[in-house]
């Protein structure tokens, strides 16, 4: 009796299992439907981030398409099909001043920021990482992340102070030693400079940031074992830090190269005047395209800021891939 | 024994040196626009921007303080970057933890999309006709929905989701909750450091913008409604610019750059402690 009831209890047991199991396999064989439920509130999380990043990034994408056509304010993307004849133009123009000033200033404002930038922030870097002073270390570094936080059409009016023709500081200087001023705003000459020096104020003590984490990385016994062996500040420097952060260096120099093509013409539209007196030398591809807004040659400004973009990936592609090949992980 | 002494004395002076230029041209702008807001007009025309207050005198921000176009842009500003920073709050938490999940189908294709966008995008002509015939040209939705998706912020927050042990929300995942719960009650109280972060980028960004305005409000009268402190700055300095700019209009450009800009040194305290740790617990993972 008692034994019967055990395997009845028993198979009851058994049938339940497989009863249980059964909708396991049923689910598993029914397929991604089943599993998608399964994460149906994550989809539904996506949902925001999504329509913003198809309306406001991945429509435009099709907008492109103005690049491709005569376009006319009325007929908006239904403006006449023409073709690659806007590339063409841009092509032939290309050897004319105007076009190939723009491409050219492009270019250079970045090199040059990128060659002015790169290691003087590498330098300040160091200096930061070697405060021993925990204090001084910190407002120190506070200090210099200030301009980070400061906007672009501010950083305008500070620059107006400084080189304003006849109340800025420079202008000032430059008399009190007896020499002439200079008529910046109508100069054109020094504005790569310029550029390149307001960049590094602005954001000097934030691309501190990654040296300075990549640093508190390194081992003190290198340290230690240097400075036995009579290493000073710098050859602490130069033989223990910056080959101990090599690979940091390098990476940033391939993101910094990647962005090449890319022009900060927030910065241009903040700080330059509209004067035709320096456009040969700070007009580049956003700042044209801004100008274009609107206007007739909308369609040849996307096409430019269309091959802009298609060279920047390409750029930043490659940039990757060098990074992967150095052990890094890569960005993308 | 002397030498090395030498030499380390020298490399102390050298260092501090270096430090004593630098605080000194990383302040000195600012500086600036202290001393000639604070200096008295006629004082100020003959002798410029200087190092030092020759006299006293408050009547720039007299000036700028009853203009009711800058209380307008101010507040537009306080409003805008407040809504901004909430939208993107939930528009970047939620597709964050979305994003998180690896075992989720398709999730390398939703990262894809989201990272491709940080490396092309169609630019501005493209993303102008869009904001257009969405019709929020000459409406606060242009300045407020297109910053609120932050991808760069969602890759720090993800990646801070990603570095959490998954036993975290497994064992949740046990008790039958749902993926919202989980977010809510566990995931975003450990994760409060790197979404405070995001914050502070998107508040910082939003309140320095200013293109949007020039890029989305028309330039009429009417347009007025809509500017941005930083935008009200752009207009004077481009007042100031021009050859028959009115006395002491630099003067209020000045008052009107350390009004914008003390907000954000009020805030500083926080915004550094938050960068440097935030910064490098999502960025050094990459």
């Amino acid at each position: 009796m008692k034994e019967e009831t055990r395997t009845q209890e028993e198979q009851g047991a058994a049938a339940r299992q497989t009863q249980a199991r059964l909708p396991v396999r049923r689910r598993k064989t029914g397929g991604k439907l089943a599993l998608a439920g399964k994460y149906k509130g994550l989809y539904l999380m996506l949902i925001p981030g999504l329509a913003l990043l198809i309306l406001f990034h991945y429509l435009p994408l099709g907008g492109l398409v103005t690049a491709f056509q005569d376009y006319d304010i009325f007929d908006g993307y239904y403006s006449e099909f023409i073709g690659l004849k806007n590339f063409r133009n841009i092509l032939l123009a290309a050897t004319s001043d105007k076009m190939y000033q723009i491409f050219r200033n492009t270019i250079f404002i970045s090199i040059i920021r990128i060659a002015t930038n790169f290691p003087i922030i590498l330098a300040l870097a160091l200096v930061v990482y070697s405060i021993r002073n925990k204090y001084v270390r910190s407002i120190f570094q506070g200090i210099s992340f200030i301009p980070y936080f400061i906007s672009w059409t501010a950083v305008s009016g500070m620059a107006f102070a400084l080189l304003s023709t006849d109340t800025g500081l420079i202008n000032t200087v430059l008399h009190m030693l007896g020499q002439e001023g200079v008529r910046w705003y109508t100069t054109p000459d020094p504005w790569w400079l310029i550029l390149a020096v307001t960049s590094l104020w602005k954001g000097m003590g934030w691309g501190t940031l990654i040296y300075i984490a990549a640093m508190c990385n390194i081992d003190e016994e290198l340290y230690e074992a240097c400075a036995l062996d009579g290493g000073g500040v710098l050859r602490q420097a130069f033989h223990v830090t910056l080959p101990s952060i090599m690979s940091v260096i390098c990476l940033q120099l391939i993101l910094d190269t990647g962005n090449i093509m890319k022009d900060n013409y927030e910065q241009i539209l903040a700080l330059v005047p509209d004067s035709t007196a320096i456009n040969e030398t700070v007009e580049v591809i956003g700042k044209y395209t801004y100008t274009q807004l609107n206007g007739p040659g909308m369609g040849s400004a996307t096409a430019m800021g269309l091959i802009q973009s298609i060279i920047g990936l390409i750029l930043v592609l490659f940039a990757n891939k060098i990074v992967k090949k150095t052990d890094n992980e890569g960005i993308l | 024994m002397m030498r090395r002494r030498h030499k380390i004395r020298a490399a102390v002076i050298v260092k501090g040196v270096f430090i004593a230029v630098f605080t000194f041209i990383f302040l000195l702008p600012l500086w600036l626009m202290l001393t000639s807001s604070f200096e008295e007009s006629l004082s100020f025309a003959r002798h410029g921007y200087s190092l030092v207050i020759y006299s006293f005198s408050t009547a720039a921000y007299e000036i700028l303080f009853t203009d009711s176009l800058f209380w307008s842009s101010f507040g537009n500003s306080v409003w805008v970057t407040l809504c901004t920073v909430a939208l993107s709050l939930v528009v970047n938490v939620l597709s964050a933890y979305a994003l998180s999940k690896k075992e989720m189908p398709l999730h390398k294709f939703f990262n894809f999309l989201f990272v491709f966008s940080m490396f092309f995008n169609a630019g501005m002509i493209p993303t102008y006709l869009i904001i257009r015939s969405l019709g929020m040209v000459d409406t606060f939705l242009a300045l407020i929905i297109p910053p609120a998706l932050g991808v760069y912020n969602i890759l720090l927050i993800r990646n801070y989701v990603y570095s959490l042990p998954r036993a975290m929300d497994e064992a949740a995942m046990m008790d039958g909750a749902n993926w919202f719960q989980l977010l809510w009650s566990v995931i975003i109280p450990v994760s409060k450091p790197v979404i405070v972060t995001t914050a502070f980028i998107t508040l910082i960004s939003k309140w320095n913008s200013w293109m949007d305005i020039l890029l989305y409000i028309s330039k009429t009268e009417e347009g007025h409604a809509f500017w941005t402190v930083q935008y009200y700055l752009r207009y004077l300095r481009e007042a100031v610019g021009a050859t028959n700019s009115a006395v002491g209009s630099d003067q209020v450009l000045s008052a009107s750059i350390v009004v914008t800009v003390l907000p954000v040194c009020i805030l500083f305290p926080f915004l550094q402690k938050n960068f440097s740790s935030g910064i490098s617990l999502g960025a050094v993972k990459g």
